[in-house]
């Protein structure tokens, strides 16, 4: 027992027992203690001012640097607005037709079910390895484990360590999130074929963000540009969100199936603000 | 005293900069961690028993913001801190080839040993990533060796802890 003298030894032995026990406490438990929640605070006050100045002067930055790209993208747009303009009055008397038909039928609409929480990005965590953002909202203002993060481009992940006033976010360019997922415009009661799969966080050659679509039937009919969105199956995700386009589509010879990438509508990089998504009846809905 | 208040501090910023500042310079979304970076070449200049302490503090200053089990920061950085020690042991401190090439090898240590802890819970983490942080950490120590070798030569860096 010679090695026992050393300190150094000694003082490894303690503290390697001491952080074992904690890892496994606190992945089996919340993990929550007054201690993490009180220093978050402090650091979250200076980390969300400085996130957010930073995310300004990007912003500007890549304002001036694609100069060129945004003006043609204005004249795009500009098109496409008043394409949608056309559209839209169609679109408002369509709306109209529904919901006096809703009224009628005393339809519940869906997307009633839910509120929404805003949030700040205050800080991205875990050294990048695990794409997770701090937001600047906890249990105080009703968020939960597991409830779905959103912009009001798409979809952005899931809610998945909570404290007081802060929790952490973590986004579907990662690849431990799973998204029941669907072609936008079918569903599996009016088509013969079944065109929902799940949707995994994948990142590709250039390290961008993407995301996969798997477990697609052989006869589906995905195809590139199409929009896909949550399917609500397991009622662990509101039904509906958009998530992104459908870029490519690939054969999985091996199981029989097809996988779609999809480019999410979210960038990732550029998050500010997010919506969490909080179900209204908390036993119509289990999260 | 004033050593230990230098150290804390500095440990604190650096991780606030990880946090809010460092994503920003991102390069195809692989980003650097400045607080292993300085740990890790304390540990070289200081030897194992500080640079151990310095990075089990700074290893519970990452855990706050880390979802999956608190303490795995700080166990990876015990461990790697203690290594850093031995090999800035038996090195020349002056020349900064060997702890630029020990840090990107401990950043890649500590990489996969997240990887392996987070493994066994089930969770998954790109080993990609892993890799090219440690790239990234290795370009910054180049020019940060130097100017934490000449912080541990100040005078009031000098005194020995007394545990």
């Amino acid at each position: 027992m010679r090695f026992l003298r050393n300190k150094l030894v000694v003082a490894i032995i303690v503290l390697s027992i001491i952080f074992l026990t904690l890892i496994s406490f606190s992945i089996k438990g919340n993990g929550n203690s007054i201690v993490r929640n009180g220093i978050g605070v402090t650091f979250n006050s200076f980390q969300g001012g400085l996130h957010k100045v930073n995310n300004s002067i990007k912003n500007c930055l890549s304002f001036i640097i694609n100069f060129s790209r945004v003006k043609s993208e204005n004249e795009e747009l500009k098109k496409e607005n008043s394409s949608l303009k056309n559209k839209l009055v169609e679109y408002n008397s369509i709306k109209n037709d529904n919901s006096q038909l809703r009224k009628e039928l005393n339809f519940k609409s869906q997307k009633s079910e839910y509120d929404y929480i805003g949030c700040d990005v205050i800080g991205r965590s875990s050294d990048g390895i695990l794409n997770e953002f701090a937001i600047n909202r906890g249990s105080k203002d009703g968020i939960k484990k597991q409830m779905v993060a959103v912009t009001d481009d798409g979809l952005v992940g899931q809610v998945v360590h909570v404290e007081n006033n802060w929790s952490i976010v973590q986004s579907l360019a990662n690849e431990n999130l799973a998204v029941g997922g669907t072609i936008e415009g079918t569903t599996s009661d009016t088509n013969e074929v079944v065109n929902s799969g799940m949707v995994k966080g994948y990142s590709g050659n250039n390290n961008q963000f993407l995301a996969k679509l798997y477990y697609l039937p052989q006869d589906s009919t995905v195809k590139k540009g199409d929009v896909i969105v949550t399917s609500g199956i397991n009622n662990s995700y509101p039904r509906g969100i958009r998530i992104g386009t459908v870029i490519d589509v690939e054969d999985d010879k091996g199981k029989v199936m097809k996988n779609a990438l999809i480019k999410p509508y979210v960038n990732f990089d550029k998050l500010q603000e997010l919506l969490v998504v909080v179900p209204q009846n908390k036993i119509d809905i289990k999260y | 005293m004033k050593k230990l208040l230098v150290l804390a501090l500095l440990s604190i910023l650096l991780f606030i900069l990880d946090n809010s500042v460092i994503p920003f310079f991102a390069v195809n979304n692989f980003y650097p961690g400045l607080l292993v970076i300085f740990i890790i070449c304390y540990s070289i200049v200081n030897g194992t028993w500080e640079g151990m302490w310095l990075g089990v503090y700074g290893g519970l200053l990452q855990d706050i913001y880390f979802s999956y089990g608190f303490g795995i920061n700080s166990f990876t950085n015990m461990i790697i801190c203690v290594i850093a020690g031995v090999v800035g042991n038996s090195i020349f401190k002056k020349r900064r080839l060997i702890p630029v090439i020990s840090c990107f090898l401990l950043v890649l240590f500590k990489g996969f040993l997240i990887m392996g802890i987070l493994y066994l819970c089930g969770v998954y983490v790109n080993v990609k990533n892993v890799f090219f942080t440690g790239v990234y950490d290795m370009i910054l120590c180049i020019f940060m060796y130097k100017p934490i070798y000449n912080l541990c030569q100040k005078d009031y860096m000098e005194a020995k802890w007394k545990f």
